[in-house]
């Protein structure tokens, strides 16, 4: 089926066999394992080609947007982190692979006549190269990127007299911005591809039509090596056996390391430290040799003085020999290059301050330290909020230190506005172990910021510190975008400035002028928490001596001791002098009610009775004079128990038949417990009986509307009319 | 001997180039169609109160809610059609048409849901009556909250 396919595909357009004519090179005999990296170079361009468009396909060339694409292209999609860390990894591999085959080129003496312009191609092919793997630096507009860019176009501009249009035209303005990296964007995925991918072809072209150096054969002997296997299968073999173990390892690193980021471009960032990729180091390097002004000369003249010459060397090195041992010249320059370039990075990796790996307990620390959000005050090594001192930067701090400033900020400094941390003890340790730990090479780590991006009003300096006047001057504006939630995130752990000292006592006030204020932080349910029990509306302050008593502590969150003695005991009249409390139960009754109702009495007896009422007073209080329990209880108060138990005098069993003359005898005695009404409430008339009752009684016994006969004979036998009637 | 060993070393290769196809490919043909198989949580979307449905007059209820898509953030808007039948109750119909996707819209007069592109007619109940939709208009799941009239929706 296939190879009817193929038959088909050949006929039709020729190209099966134009292929297998292109694969079919013969290749000397000594050519092996030592030219594969040119394959393998070609694998990774192709690697790289796929990857970068699917990448680009998620991408956005703008500063806004750029960081939150490659974010979310690494955190949110599948495969996004594996894809996008072998495209990293990818051009790494590309940049050692065309070099190692430079580099074996060179040495096996393959640039000489007559594939001169073979070896010219191949150098443009790595400066094209280089030129990506720069271009490309920029696009995930991190800080490595925004500086390796400002710095790189610093390099163009600083050539004598047109350096700075050079670096203008590069960036596309005076800075490093918009421009500049939609410019990088175009020239990485469009102009260096379409270039590399036009020397790639014309390369090969080239080295199919004059065919692979025999190994080390002197110029005009090559066709003494005989050409025994053909590029495919063996050499394609060969290659395709270098490229597997070479993909794998590469989707180890993605798979394993992704591709590195770091946080989003941050012009204003002064404690970055800028060091460009491996491949760019020796140069970083160089320049540090060279006085400012003779800067151009290590940064432009020297690269493009090497880059002419590795282009025309093969012109200038007449030696016929390929042999490495007959050129010792060539070998000589080669090695001082090499080892230059090397120690130049070697020099440079040395000097790059590198950070101190974390151990576990430290990793936890890291982990409750970005969980507290921490890094919203406290900056490590420049990264991370302003607000407080940064973590990495400040004075060393010991562990029993570290653990009481947690603790309590304030006991350090009175003025401090860090919340204050009750941790368990393994998280606390952990914590400590963390910050005590860090050194001027530790890291903020690196945290996904997919979402949306902050408002322009949040990007003003010192916003964190400036944010509460926000909130006082429009409450709304805050709630429009966040929940109360976001702001207890932090403010669980430590009190805003306005609710500091007396801010309970006054808070009420706060609340019924300005309710949106709060509620940006709170939720209802958050006053309900307090105020369920004590609102303090309508007759709380006849209500409140109940809750006071039994919830003192919800009293005690807002008012001191002395609140309650701003009445309690300041506006006192000269009687209620010392021991008043204890004498207080013998004053006539007369006085008091001048100035307090009756449930005054109640507010304080409801808890503590008065000496009076002793250890058998329930038995013994029906027997005690009526005014002296009006002064302190109402008739209520009698009814509250006396509703269901009847009093002990009451228990006789003609009490109802006796309880008449009980009450003309004394009638004070029944007021102690009952008001007029309820003797009307079984009589159905007002009782005793008014004054006029013996002329108008005739009257209502009579009457069977509005008061029937029977109404006196509740309490009169028929006899008791004959009395008198006769 | 020459050829025989060539034939194996070519069909090695194959094996191996289609190893590295497969290596290389599986995270390129994943990260393509990772976006189409995320998916999103799903959404209950005011349209109004249920109050204003009448009987048998498709109302219209224009609905937004905040759809994220990548890592945009965007207000995304819509049309659908709540409808109350004597004895069917309620039911929310899109106004999409399945045929191309244009935005359909009631013809009072003609009791037809007319689509503006083709000519594509519905019923009161989504039905095809005429034109080239090969479906009915789709329904929205929906529920009644405190009143108000809510479709689910699962933004992209």
């Amino acid at each position: 089926m296939l190879r009817r396919l193929l038959a088909w595909i050949d006929e039709q357009t020729q190209l099966v066999g134009i292929i297998h004519h292109f694969l079919s090179e013969p290749l000397p005999k000594n050519v092996g394992w030592p030219h594969v990296f040119g394959g393998a170079a070609l694998f990774m361009f192709m690697l790289q080609g796929a990857t970068g468009i699917l990448l680009m396909a998620y991408y956005s060339p703008s500063p806004d947007h750029a960081y939150e694409a490659i974010q979310y292209v690494s955190y949110n999609l599948w495969f996004g982190r594996l894809v996008r860390g072998l495209h990293h990894w990818g051009a790494n591999a590309m940049l050692l692979l065309v070099g190692l085959h430079m580099l074996q080129s060179f040495i096996w003496g393959a640039y000489k006549r007559p594939r001169q312009i073979i070896w010219a191609v191949g150098v443009c092919l790595l400066l094209v190269t280089f030129g990506l793997a720069f271009s490309g630096y920029l696009l995930p507009w991190d800080q490595k990127a925004y500086w390796a860019t400002v710095v790189g176009t610093n390099i163009a501009g600083s050539i004598p007299v047109i350096g700075a249009v050079v670096r203008e035209l590069i960036r596309g303005g005076q800075g490093v911005g918009a421009i500049t990296l939609t410019r990088f964007f175009t020239v990485h995925v469009f102009i260096f591809p379409l270039l590399l991918g036009g020397l790639i072809v014309f390369h090969i072209f080239q080295v199919r039509r004059r065919g692979l150096t025999p190994s080390f054969a002197r110029v005009g002997e090559e066709d003494r090596v005989p050409k025994t296997q053909l590029f495919y299968p063996e050499q394609a073999f060969r290659d395709a056996l270098f490229v597997l173990p070479l993909l794998v390892v590469l989707l180890l690193l993605a798979w394993r390391l992704g591709a590195p980021t770091e946080p989003v471009a941050n012009p204003a960032d002064t404690a970055y430290v800028p060091r460009p990729e491996w491949y760019f180091l020796w140069l970083f390097e160089l320049l540090r040799y060279f006085p400012a002004q003779w800067e151009f000369v290590g940064a432009i003249v020297l690269p493009t003085l090497a880059v002419a010459l590795l282009i025309v060397y093969p012109y200038l090195d007449r030696n016929p020999e390929r042999w490495p041992g007959k050129r010792p010249f060539s070998i000589a320059l080669a090695a001082v290059v090499f080892l230059g370039v090397s120690v130049l990075g070697l020099s440079a990796v040395v000097s790059t301050p590198r950070e101190k790996p974390l151990t576990a307990v430290e990793k936890r620390g890291q982990k409750i330290f970005l969980d507290l959000r921490c890094n919203a005050c406290h900056g490590i090594n420049g990264r991370g909020g302003t607000a407080g001192p940064d973590l990495a930067r400040s004075a060393p701090l010991k562990a029993e230190r570290a653990r009481k400033v947690l603790e309590d900020p304030t006991a350090f400094n009175p003025r401090s506005i860090m919340p204050h941390y009750r941790l368990p003890r393994e998280q606390m340790d952990a914590l400590v172990a963390y910050l005590v730990g860090l050194t001027q090479t530790s890291q903020m780590p690196l945290m996904p910021q997919v979402g949306p991006r902050k408002p322009l009003s949040h990007q003003e300096q010192n916003w964190f510190l400036n944010h509460k006047f926000a909130v006082l001057q429009d409450p709304k504006q805050c709630a429009a975008c966040h929940r109360p939630a976001f702001c207890q995130s932090c403010h669980q752990n430590r009190r805003p400035d306005s609710h500091l000292h007396e801010w309970l006592k006054f808070h009420q006030g706060t609340a019924a002028a300005r309710p949106a204020y709060c509620a940006v932080c709170h939720e209802r349910s958050f006053c309900d928490r307090c105020h369920r029990q004590t609102l303090h509306t309508g007759d709380w302050l006849k209500r409140h001596p109940g809750p006071a008593r039994t919830q003192a502590k919800v009293c005690a969150a807002c008012h001191a001791q002395s609140f309650c003695a701003a009445c309690h005991r300041g506006a006192v009249p000269p009687s209620h002098g010392p021991g008043w409390l204890q004498q207080h139960g013998k004053v006539p009754d007369t006085g008091c009610y001048a100035c307090h109702a009756k449930d005054f009495c109640a507010a304080c007896h409801r808890g503590a009775v008065p000496a009076s009422h002793g250890p058998a007073w329930l038995q013994q209080h029906g027997q005690a004079k009526a005014d002296a329990c009006s002064k302190c209880h109402t008739k209520q108060f009698c009814t509250s128990c006396h509703q269901g138990a009847r009093p002990a005098s009451h228990t006789a069993p003609n009490w109802m038949a006796q309880h008449g003359k009980t009450s003309q005898a004394n009638p004070k005695v029944c007021a102690t417990c009952h008001a007029q009404a309820f003797c009307s409430s079984c009589h159905g008339l007002p009782m005793p009986h008014p004054t006029d009752w013996m002329l108008n009684h005739k009257k209502v016994a009579t009457s069977t509307t509005l008061t029937p006969a029977s109404t006196c004979s509740r309490c009169h036998e028929q006899k008791f009319c004959a009395q008198c009637h006769g | 001997m020459q050829e025989s060993r060539r034939t194996f070393l070519a069909w090695l290769t194959g094996v191996i180039a289609a190893v590295i196809a497969v290596l290389a490919g599986v995270p390129l043909l994943g990260l393509f169609v990772a976006p189409a198989l995320k998916r999103s949580k799903e959404l209950w979307v005011d349209l109004g109160p249920v109050g204003k449905v009448p009987e048998n007059e498709p109302t219209p209820f224009t609905f937004s809610y905040e759809g994220a898509t990548s890592w945009l953030q965007t207000m995304v808007s819509g049309t659908a059609y709540a409808v109350r039948r004597p004895g069917e109750g309620i039911y929310v119909l899109s106004n999409i048409c399945t045929h191309l996707g244009c935005p359909v819209h009631w013809e009072d007069e003609l009791r037809r849901f007319r689509c503006p592109c083709h000519g594509g007619d519905f019923d009161i109940e989504g039905k095809v009556v005429s034109g080239p939709p090969p479906k009915p208009l789709p329904r929205y799941a929906f529920r009644v909250a405190k009143g108000m009239l809510q479709i689910r929706i699962e933004p992209g």
